[in-house]
């Protein structure tokens, strides 16, 4: 009788469950351990690695229930699988527990960090999917959540994007629960906040916000979190998706957020009252909002003296005007204004370029050209070969140019310490930036000489008047001026100076009390 | 968003350095030389008593138009002066502006002739010029105020560059100290006045300043202060080097007092002067000009400043052109230079009177 009803409910649910969207991600499970199981096969296709491992659960007089497991081969830690869970399920069996009991039992004895409870079905499949474990039971409508999560990930090593002689070498991974990890070990506080979201409506990626709740303009923040949640998207597998749906001015060419892989410069500006954003896959977090003056900053600066720190950050302003204008005053130079030299000086650039075919704009473009080849191929080759073909590239192509008399001798130099002076920045995506504006600088300079590197500077800073981060104006502090915060953007203040938070963060309270 | 302040508002330290970016401009030029034909060498003291003088108008215009904290020129004016005479004075002023711009593009481009580009056709420099205004303008008032924040910076090379002809100064040149008589003094401030002119449009963006408090009138009489110490500096350094009978030979001065010291690699210092020099003349430009277009928008009550500037430009372009030579650029210069005095002393004092006449009730009724 008890069976024919339990067939009995069995065909109404079957009927309840084909009534009901079968895609509806709200719609709850049942207490048939069975039509849930077949349900979760017709979500995942079939597909062949996710398991469904059996167990049966034994009760004192002998009978059994029938549980299954459910986890994605490959993302779950096997150990935890077999030891931690199916060997502590057969364990029932030595036990005399009654059905009663049975959940206080797992409850108390399966060895997982974490153990949640849930109806749902979209809570399994996410489960299932980023690498933890389902328990069905049969003949109950609750599935047990268990933390089982152990794929294979890289581990944390050395920055090789943002090296540093002194500090911390340690860098993010593509595991977001690792980098983290990074985070918090660094910034013991209960007000580091890490707030998940899922983007991406096939990859369902974890993104995380991090901020310190205390420092962090609320404001900013629930404007980017709504900007994360409208987000709409199919797949997310790198922060510079985020970055690029974040941002305002996609067609600058100046970076606005800054991404790095560093967990100390993250926790630095965290402390500024800046936000992080952490993309799982992604070995790059994001931070923001920015301004021009934190492209030139490493954590370095703060790990050496002051006075060290602040003649590095000089020799960076330094780099970016040469990367970016020295081709330029070199073609604006000898084109029109060879007065300014002194007659032996210039004298000297003539004799070398008595030879050269080109104008001196051309000998530029060529150089230049090589330059932006050999850097484009050094990056994609395995970093031994890449580094031998940047230098042997640059020397042997650069000599040959110049004893075949196509180039002057002067140019290859010039070019040289422009490239040299292009990489200073400690930000990769400055680069970008400093190329771009390399190129119109030396056309402008080739066409109207002095004046052409002022209009082309002035239209750069007059863009950068224009942009913002999040309201946060590209050139702050210096413009709009914010005399306070200048000494440890521009400059770099003496730590334990440093005062009052910098505009993005909302409590002003003093660093140090 | 955590901006501070709202679209087409500007900071109060923005309009500090936008009423020192706007007085260092092409007036520097011919400061010494036109001042000395008439004071001879006590033109630097003309200058300082110009400086002075000016200061304490800005302070007057400051303390009168800051008492309407919530009202434009165009109705402030027409609270103290009646709503016809504001009208006029507003319509004048947009002129004036862009005559006042239109030189200062032509001043621009005979530099850039001069020094930089000597076969490039006027228009071709004029048109890049214009173009690069229209970029800076279209966005409005606080582009204008970040900008000229960085523009501001171009003024330290130039006050460096002073320091090294000095070696070859003598103070000889100085002497006899108040000889050209008390009158010629007073002479020769009035053709100073044309190189401390554009510190009016505070009257027009002085409505703009999103946090006013007490100390605007401070430190925008220290802004002038400072830009009177500074050619204050400029033109006694001429005198001292070249004396003022030398000095009333040479259009533009400081250029030759520049080239009298061999500096190593660079040959030519006052190419390296006028690259900084135009950065200062561009922020100058902007700000004269947005001054200009906000001072009409008031009057059409128009929403968006960026038609105005695109209205505006090409017939700035047009006046930049018409000049046929260098004199008469000077010439020219010499008439803006009298309507900015309209602009900067009878208007501030004509305000002034009217409100101790007038104002004080309209403000007690207001409140």
């Amino acid at each position: 009788m008890g069976r024919y009803n339990k067939y009995k409910r069995y065909n109404k649910n079957i009927n309840k469950i084909e009534k009901s969207n079968i895609t509806d991600a709200n719609s709850e499970i049942l207490e048939e351990a069975e039509i849930n199981i077949n349900h979760i096969k017709n979500i995942f296709n079939g597909s062949s690695d996710i398991l469904f491992r059996k167990v049966n659960l034994h009760y004192n007089c002998g009978n059994f229930d029938e549980a299954t497991l459910i986890f994605t081969d490959g993302l779950v830690d096997n150990f935890i699988i077999n030891e931690g869970i199916i060997k502590r399920l057969n364990m029932l069996q030595e036990s005399n527990h009654s059905k009663d009991t049975i959940l206080n039992f797992l409850q108390d004895n399966l060895l997982v960090n974490d153990i949640k409870k849930t109806k749902k079905y979209e809570d399994i499949t996410h489960t299932i999917l980023s690498g933890d474990t389902v328990l069905f039971i049969d003949g109950l409508n609750e599935v047990f959540l268990l933390d089982t999560k152990g794929f294979e990930t890289r581990n944390v090593e050395e920055s090789s994007v943002e090296s540093v002689i002194r500090g911390s070498k340690e860098s993010f991974i593509e595991s977001i629960r690792t980098n983290t990890a990074l985070i918090r070990r660094k910034l013991k506080d209960p007000n580091l906040v890490i707030q998940p979201l899922t983007i991406g409506t096939r990859t369902n990626t974890t993104v995380a916000v991090v901020y310190i709740n205390d420092i962090v303009n609320q404001q900013l923040l629930q404007d980017i979190l709504n900007k994360l949640e409208e987000i709409k998207i199919e797949g997310v597998f790198d922060s510079g998706y985020i970055e690029q749906l974040l941002i305002n001015n996609n067609f600058s060419i100046l970076p606005q957020m800054l991404v790095t892989e560093r967990p100390d410069k993250v926790c630095a500006n965290l402390l500024e009252g800046r936000i992080s954003i952490l993309v799982d896959g992604s070995p790059d977090a994001l931070i923001l909002p920015v301004g021009l003056f934190q492209f030139f900053q490493s954590p370095e600066d703060y790990y050496e003296r002051v006075i060290y720190g602040n003649i590095v950050r000089f020799i960076r302003f330094i780099g970016f005007i040469i990367a970016t204008t020295f081709p330029a005053i070199y073609v604006a130079i000898t084109t029109f204004h060879q007065e300014i030299l002194p007659t032996d000086f210039i004298l000297d650039i003539a004799k070398t370029r008595v030879e050269v075919p080109f104008p001196p704009v051309i000998e530029a473009f060529l150089m230049e050209g090589t330059i932006e080849l050999l850097r484009e191929a050094s990056v994609r080759l395995p970093s031994r070969i890449g580094q031998t073909i940047g230098i042997v590239g640059a020397l042997v192509i650069g000599d040959a140019a110049v004893r075949a008399g196509i180039i002057s001798p002067i140019m290859v130099i010039v070019v040289a310490i422009t490239a040299i002076g292009s990489y200073i920045l400690p930000h990769f995506s400055t680069s970008y930036a400093i190329r771009f504006i390399r190129i119109p600088m030396i056309l402008m300079a080739a066409t109207f000489g002095a004046f052409g590197i002022i209009i082309t500077w002035t239209w750069i800073i007059a863009h950068m008047c224009r942009i913002n981060s999040f309201g946060y104006a590209y050139l702050t502090p210096i413009a709009p001026i914010y005399i306070k915060d200048l000494k440890d953007t521009v400059f770099r203040a003496q730590i334990g100076s440093i005062g009052e938070r910098p505009l993005p963060a909302s409590n002003k309270n003093k660093k140090i009390e | 968003m955590i901006s501070k302040y709202k679209d087409g508002e500007i900071t109060a330290e923005q309009s500090y350095l936008i009423i020192v970016s706007v007085m260092v401009g092409t007036g520097i030029l011919g400061l010494a030389r036109s001042v000395a034909e008439v004071s001879k060498q006590d033109a630097w003291i003309s200058v300082l008593i110009n400086g002075i003088g000016i200061s304490i108008i800005v302070g007057v215009t400051i303390f009168v138009i800051s008492k309407f904290p919530q009202l434009n020129f165009l109705e402030y004016t027409s609270y103290l002066l009646s709503k016809p005479v504001a009208y006029i004075i507003t319509s004048a002023y947009v002129v004036y502006s862009v005559f006042a711009s239109s030189l200062i593009v032509r001043f621009l481009n005979e530099m850039i002739g001069t020094w930089f580009l000597p076969r490039t056709p006027p228009s071709i420099i004029s048109l890049i010029i214009v173009a690069t205004m229209v970029y800076i303008l279209k966005d409005g008032l606080t582009i204008v105020g970040r900008f000229n924040e960085i523009m501001v910076f171009a003024i330290i090379p130039l006050i460096v560059l002073i320091f090294p002809s000095l070696t070859e100064a003598s103070l000889i040149n100085f002497k006899p100290i108040g000889g050209a008589g008390l009158e010629n003094i007073l002479k020769g401030v009035m053709p100073s006045f044309y190189a401390f002119g554009g510190y009016e449009v505070i009257l027009i963006i002085f409505p703009y300043i999103s946090n006013k408090n007490k100390n605007n009138l401070k430190y925008s009489v220290w802004a002038i202060l400072f830009v009177t110490a500074l050619y204050t500096v400029i033109v006694a350094a001429q005198i001292a080097l070249f004396g003022y009978q030398e000095l009333t030979g040479i259009l533009y001065s400081i250029i030759n007092y520049l080239d009298v010291i061999d500096f190593p690699i660079i040959e030519r210092i006052e190419i390296v002067f006028s690259f900084f020099w135009i950065f200062a003349v561009l922020g100058t430009l902007t700000i004269q000009q947005i001054a200009g277009c906000l001072a009409l928008q008031s009057i059409i009550s128009n929403k968006r400043v960026s038609i105005i500037v695109y209205i505006l430009s090409p017939i700035i372009y047009v006046l930049s052109l018409l000049p046929d030579n260098s004199a008469k650029v000077v010439a020219y210069s010499e008439k803006v230079g009298q309507a900015s005095i309209g602009f900067g002393i009878v208007l501030p004092i004509l305000l002034l009177l009217m409100y101790i006449i007038r104002g004080r009730k309209v403000v007690s009724e207001k409140s």
